[in-house]
């Protein structure tokens, strides 16, 4: 009875005395200057780079609008079938991830009549520079927070049994679970106090600078991200304390915990691509190149001769209806294949990708898409939004064609001819696409996945840590 | 009694568990990434295979001068799997064209097919022999002398006739002893892996490449037990030590190289690519004008007969009236030496886009150089031909000759000659449209006229004219130019000399800082407390 009384505050005491350890531990105070240097620094930088950025894009999108504008000043078939690039621009909560979106696809290729296509364009990447990551929060989080969870569990059991103090703990009347459960604790608590702290620093600097307006978008982000950062923190620890009780000395636990380090950051997300072609290989696109152009010829040479005739001068000339007929049987068929195999390379690379959440800190990074809309699932939106942008182009194309009485109506997807209206058109009518930010159900479900999947780590780390803990010889 | 310590100290860690996981560690990290690296490589070797294949095809079947443009494949460098650089972002070909100037590598960046997979980083053998060999460098002098103060034999060992240097000698040389293996063993492992791999063929130039990189990281390694050893002498109890140790390392190794790149971006600024593109579109403006300008003044008669037209006005045609040719001369004569004045009026825009990249990439490189481990992969990019410099010389070679190719052109007076958009011979051209009525339609049209009748007949039905074939009209019939006498480029590889003036610097650099380290920890250890 009386044992049971005292529990709460055992805990309580360990709790307390594990953090002041911990606050007043050397490597904690270095560890505090890093974070918070890096939030500093990081943010400034960053606010530097999306002026920059936004800058360069709203100059290159004007110009864009302003060709765009002349195409429908001049001729508005040219207009529909000129390929047009979508390109996307800076995200406004780029401080808490960038989710790589420098090596995602960013650029997609479109006309009225079809979505071709997209690439990884990095327009405003210098080629010659190393590739790297950005400093923002989650680069923090992946990168320093990771490694200092580690370095700060290591030596809490195999340190105190070198010290003997763990027997000594051992002979108050504590359970074990509390004393692991203190010592874990604590350490999340310092270290989230510490995030925290470079969180609110950072959100001021961005506020004062004027760069941020706090709406419920970005606060909710921000709490997001915080949730999710005490998870990873959480199942860092966690790890670190496993390699803690799985010696007795810490310096062999110190080089688990390291190792373990390198194979989660380093290991696991830089073999991905190995793994994504030895077990889901796609089409070489030079052969899908080869299926095209085969396909191509024999399309081509189905038709009567005469098909590529063209005389600007004779809309109604029966040549041009075989001419767009042909076009429109060759875009039909280009938009089979390659729609297929992009839906293989998407495939390819989300099971690639699935592989690599075995990995906590892949794991958070891919998180971080859901919390920002970013990377993936932002080109995903947009891919899919372009589709639906399309057929709304193409309908107001041929509604507008459909008006004009000098126009044969035989629409042809590629050329700038006369089979369709020539007429200019008033830009202020023409649909233009503009991206929209995703919405709370799309990554709603997102969220939950990873959520979930950090949080069975914890559980499953946790489990063997106790079951390790409670059986090992204190001595 | 150096050696003595030395091999104390040697005997010491090789039974040690430390010992044991770090080379469990190398075991595991090298092959791993030397197999990733090598998937990658022979990728690259595929894609070029096909585009040198479909390169060579394409300019041997070129029948016409405009369709003379090159393209330069370079072969990726075998000793891209030791170190990528950046050679993975660009493209490997270069396409030469008249209207513009080769600015960087086009073609599939990567050799990879699926873009997506781009956000996989794929590290190198460079970054994890750095990433290793520091942490080991680190762990394994840690406690060299903080370790033997706690345990008090520090003092029992000063108590004997020995000079404090030669014990601080002899420790460094024991732990170099020590993880000396491991670091053979890591290059030996590489080498065996990639000796049983088919598609892998090392140049003399290459090994000695392979030889300095591995010189240098024994530098790079002794800097890192160097700076162990300092924060050991400086720290009070072995664990405070090697966790700044381990700070230090993550400074280097993981957030500098990040932040000396980002901190470029932000200080120098450069613009899209497309944004370089519409300025070219812009610039492109004016001789389309002028292009206008020459057309007006000339009559195209029935232009196309058949006729093909391309990007960089690759042109050709055959079958058409001499008069229509003759057009098409004059034109080319008066056209393409204002593309090529053209190309070099892009060039300052292009150029001024350049420099900017360059300029950026200095100040990335200079800030790096606060981080040892980075100037170590800079030299290893350097040596292996993938750093940006290297690349760049080979675009600058790729400039070089389309210039020889230029002059040759010009001093052939080829864009002034039928050769340049015809295959066909010049007394072969037919002279009048009825000639011509009369041939494709097998004589049942005999001029213009008949021919007109005969639409207005079948409703503007213009099938007659296809009813027979005109043989001179049919530019697949025509056998290949001869190109022979063209200038042929042949810089495809790098050669290691030009590389190691480059590497002066990083050399003078991280010997500079392990000098004055070694300086730092000879003071400390001669004002080492050992109470």
């Amino acid at each position: 009875m009386k044992t049971e009384k005292i529990k709460p505050s055992v805990f309580k005491d360990l709790f307390i005395k594990e953090t002041h350890l911990n606050l007043m531990n050397l490597r904690f105070q270095v560890a505090f200057i890093i974070i918070i240097t890096m939030f500093v620094v990081g943010t400034f930088f960053n606010i530097k780079e999306t002026i920059d950025k936004r800058d360069t894009y709203n100059k290159y999108y004007s110009q864009w609008l302003e060709d765009m504008k002349q195409q429908a000043g001049s001729n508005s078939t040219s207009l529909a079938v000129l390929y047009k690039n979508f390109i996307q621009g800076p995200r406004n909560n780029s401080f808490i991830s960038d989710c790589k979106e420098r090596f995602m696809p960013d650029l997609i290729v479109y006309n009225a009549y079809n979505v071709y296509g997209f690439d990884v364009k990095s327009s405003s990447n210098n080629p010659l520079l190393n590739s790297f990551d950005e400093i923002n929060w989650s680069f923090i989080l992946i990168t320093v927070i990771s490694l200092l969870s580690l370095l700060l569990t290591f030596d809490s059991i195999s340190g105190e049994r070198e010290a003997h103090t763990l027997a000594l703990c051992f002979s108050n009347p504590v359970s074990r679970v509390q004393v692991l459960l203190a010592k874990w604790t604590s350490v999340l608590t310092v270290l989230m106090a510490t995030v925290m702290l470079g969180i609110i620093i950072s959100l001021l600097i961005l506020v004062l600078k004027g760069q941020l307006v706090l709406n419920n978008n970005i606060v909710g982000s921000v709490a997001l991200f915080f949730s999710f950062a005490l998870l990873f923190t959480s199942l860092m620890s966690i790890i670190g304390l496993l390699c803690s009780s799985f010696s007795s000395n810490s310096n062999v636990s110190l080089l688990y915990a390291i190792s373990l380090w390198l194979i989660f950051s380093i290991v696991v997300p830089n073999t991905a691509v190995l793994w994504a072609d030895k077990m889901y290989p796609v089409k070489y696109s030079n052969v899908v190149d080869e299926e095209i152009t085969r396909k191509h010829k024999e399309i081509i040479d189905s038709y009567p001769n005469g098909k590529f005739f063209s005389d600007r001068s004779e809309p109604f000339h029966p040549y041009h209806k075989i001419r767009a007929t042909m076009k429109m049987d060759l875009m039909r068929n280009d938009k089979m294949i390659i729609d297929a195999y992009i839906q293989d390379l998407r495939n390819q690379f989300e099971k690639s990708r699935a592989i690599t959440n075995i990995s906590p800190v892949s794991l958070f990074g891919y998180s971080m898409e859901a919390i920002t809309g970013g990377g993936y699932l932002r080109f995903q939106h947009n891919w899919e939004g372009l589709h639906t942008y399309q057929d709304q182009f193409l309908k107001w194309f041929k509604a507008y064609d459909a008006k004009d009485p000098k126009s044969p109506h035989w629409h042809n997807p590629w050329d700038n001819d006369v089979t369709t209206t020539t007429k200019p058109v008033k830009f202020e009518e023409v649909p233009i696409y503009t991206e929209t930010l995703l919405s709370g159900s799309e990554r709603f479900t997102k969220i939950a996945f990873y959520a979930g999947l950090l949080m069975i780590y914890i559980f499953i780390f946790f489990y063997i840590c106790f079951i390790k803990f409670v059986k090992s010889d204190v001595r | 009694m150096i050696w003595r310590i030395a091999k104390k100290e040697f005997s010491l860690n090789l039974l040690s568990r430390k010992f044991a996981i770090a080379l469990v560690l190398c075991l595991l990290l090298i092959p791993v990434t030397i197999i990733v690296s090598l998937d990658n490589y022979n990728s690259l070797v595929r894609t070029y295979q096909i585009d040198k294949e479909r390169a060579d095809k394409e300019l041997k079947a070129a029948r016409v001068y405009s369709a003379v443009k090159p393209i330069l494949v370079f072969p990726p460098q075998p000793l891209s799997i030791f170190c990528q650089g950046v050679s993975n972002q660009m493209g490997h070909s270069v396409k030469i064209r008249l209207g513009e100037k080769t600015l960087l590598g086009e073609g599939s960046v990567n050799g990879r097919d699926n873009p997506l997979l781009m956000s996989f980083f794929s590290i190198d053998f460079i970054h994890v022999l750095a990433i290793l060999i520091s942490l080991l460098g680190l762990i394994f002098s840690f406690d060299l002398f903080s370790g033997e103060k706690e345990n008090g034999t520090f003092k029992l060992l000063l108590s004997n006739p020995v000079k404090r240097s030669t014990v601080i000698i002899g420790k460094i040389v024991g732990v170099f002893l020590s993880l000396a293996p491991i670091l053979i063993l890591c290059y030996i492992l590489s080498i065996l892996i990639l000796f049983f791999s088919p598609k892998v063929h090392f140049s003399i130039a290459d090994w000695l490449g392979i030889l300095t990189i591995f010189v240098a990281s024994f530098f790079f390694m002794a800097f890192f037990v160097a700076l162990g050893l300092l924060v050991s002498l400086k720290s009070r109890s072995s664990f405070n030590g090697i966790v700044v140790s381990l700070f230090l390392w993550l400074w280097f190794l993981f957030v500098w190289p990040n932040i000396s790149v980002y901190a470029s971006q932000s200080l120098v600024r450069t613009e899209m690519l497309d944004q370089l593109q519409q300025a070219l579109r812009n610039c492109e403006k004016d001789m389309l004008t002028k292009k206008e300008e020459i057309t007006k003044n000339l009559h195209f008669y029935n232009v196309c007969w058949n006729c093909n037209d391309g990007e960089d006005e690759y042109r050709e045609v055959a079958g058409s009236l001499r008069r229509t040719m003759e057009e098409q001369r004059r034109f080319k004569e008066q056209y393409e030496p204002i593309r090529l004045a053209y190309a070099d009026k892009k060039w300052q825009l292009q150029r001024a886009y350049l420099d900017n990249l360059n300029k950026q990439e200095r100040t990335a490189r200079y800030i790096s150089f606060f981080s040892p481990s980075e100037i170590f992969s800079h030299l290893g990019s350097m040596l292996c031909g993938t750093s940006a410099i290297s690349q760049q010389i080979l675009y600058e070679r790729a400039r070089n000759y389309r210039e020889t190719l230029v002059n040759y052109f010009v001093q052939n007076k080829i864009f002034a000659s039928y050769k340049y958009f015809t295959p066909q011979a010049e007394s072969t051209f037919l002279n009048t449209w009825d000639e011509q009525i009369n041939i494709a339609s097998c004589g049942e049209c005999k001029n213009g006229k008949e021919f007109e009748e005969w639409k207005r007949k079948h409703g503007g039905s213009i099938d007659i004219i296809y009813r027979c074939l005109y043989k001179d009209g049919i530019l697949e019939n025509y056998p290949p130019l001869n190109i022979s006498a063209l200038p042929i480029f042949n810089q495809y590889s790098l050669s290691i000399t030009s590389s190691f003036p480059l590497i002066l610097m990083e050399t003078t650099v991280i010997l500079t800082l392990f000098l004055i380290l070694l300086a730092m920890v000879y003071k400390a250890s001669i004002l080492y407390d050992v109470r």
